[in-house]
């Protein structure tokens, strides 16, 4: 029998800490503890089931490229830890702690402060990542319009109308994440402020959302293979299974330089840096491969 | 800002500073509100983290001592965060007072 478990949890999104500490409570309860997170998902070891409590909390200093926790994090953790509460991992600013405890005292017993930790950790990571992935699909997508008013029978025909519309679907999803998260922190704020408690997030639309969009992507690649023939085919195979060799050995990288007390600094320049030029190198490389080879 | 965030207390609030009247290691806050209250009042880790922390940005508490690391930070209460406190409690006996005033013309009126 297996006694190690990976998954996606796709339908988690980063800042609903409440769907989390029920999804994890539920894993557990099925005999499923949580190990650690890692880029490509969840990892899960069996255990005996038990009714265990879980924690999500945020932290702002929090980084993946950390060399170890700063000292700042190491104190919030023993205080957790004197309240009965244990470190299960960490993940970018997240914190998830765990209780065996029938009734623990939650770690967050204040809305207000709940609420502005969430708010500082969020602006660390969370929203300036989405706003670089809205411009950036924005962008490509805008790009392509000249295409359009320029050829609109060739531009139907080629690829950049497929282009156009997947990074617009991108764009869509990261703008529906971040609009959620803002109107929740608004209301949350009215809420906390006329002295209640924050609101629920109900992200499973999100959830929704992000499957449509990843059908609507398979279906315009396909879409554009067959419509541009089999040798686009052979490059969008070589594009996707180079993207995800380039978060493979990005994440290696990154872990492989915290682990030798790398600054987080320079782990952050030298992990991005070889991120970019990878990337670059290989839409270059098969930009160069289009235009020599047809 | 951090004077009119702290313009009234919460009850947390109110009595991590009591606590802080003695100089005091964080974590130990936590055990002594419960303490003082017969538990009917816990703070909760997190919220103790962070109200800290706010209250030394505010000036209403200080450090006085950083353990090996730079962890175990213990704190007292500043001359701004003695004045809080009195200025909360003030404010409860009003409210108290209140209470009583209305209460006891209900009481007559009836």
């Amino acid at each position: 029998m297996k006694d190690r478990k990976f998954r996606p949890e796709g339908s988690l999104q980063f800042y609903d800490y409440e769907r989390i500490e029920r999804h994890l409570a539920q894993m557990a309860a099925k005999g499923w503890r949580l190990e650690r997170i890692s880029g490509l998902g969840w990892h899960y070891r069996r255990a005996p089931a038990k009714k265990l409590t879980y924690a999500v909390e945020y932290f702002e200093e929090g980084s993946d490229f950390n060399a170890g926790l700063p000292n700042s994090q190491r104190e919030f953790v023993e205080y957790c830890e004197a309240a009965g509460w244990q470190l299960v991992t960490t993940w970018a600013q997240m914190m998830i702690f765990v209780s065996e405890e029938e009734n623990p005292t939650p770690i967050e017993t204040e809305p207000a402060t709940r609420l502005e930790t969430i708010a500082r950790s969020m602006k660390r990571n969370f929203l300036p990542g989405s706003i670089v992935m809205i411009v950036l699909g924005l962008l490509e997508a805008g790009l392509q319009l000249p295409g359009l008013f320029r050829d609109p029978v060739g531009f139907r025909s080629g690829a950049g109308l497929y282009a156009g519309l997947c990074w617009l679907l991108v764009a869509v999803v990261f703008a529906c994440r971040t609009g959620h998260y803002l109107v929740w922190l608004r209301r949350s704020r009215r809420a906390v402020g006329a002295g209640g408690d924050c609101l629920p997030m109900h992200t499973s639309w999100i959830a929704a959302v992000d499957r449509i969009v990843l059908a609507g992507e398979i279906v315009l690649l396909a879409g554009m293979c067959v419509r541009l023939g089999v040798r686009w085919l052979g490059c969008m195979a070589v594009l996707v299974a180079g993207f995800y060799l380039n978060l493979l050995l990005t994440w290696r990288l990154r872990d492989f330089l915290r682990a030798r007390n790398v600054s987080a600094w320079t782990n952050r320049l030298v992990t991005i840096g070889f991120c970019a030029v990878f990337a670059f190198a290989l839409t270059g490389g098969i930009v160069w491969y289009a235009l020599t080879a047809w | 800002m951090p004077r009119e965030k702290f313009q009234t207390l919460t009850e947390q609030m109110f009595y991590i500073l009591l606590c802080l009247r003695e100089t005091c290691c964080g974590a130990d806050i936590m055990e002594r509100v419960r303490a003082i209250t017969n538990g009917r009042v816990a703070v909760g880790p997190g919220t103790l983290y962070h109200l800290l922390d706010s209250f030394v940005g505010a000036g209403m508490i200080e450090e006085v001592d950083v353990g090996a690391g730079g962890r175990k930070r213990s704190y007292r209460l500043t001359a701004a965060g003695r004045r809080a406190l009195a200025q909360e409690f003030d404010r409860l006996n009003r409210q108290a007072a209140d209470y009583r005033r209305c209460i006891l013309k209900e009481g007559e009126d009836a």
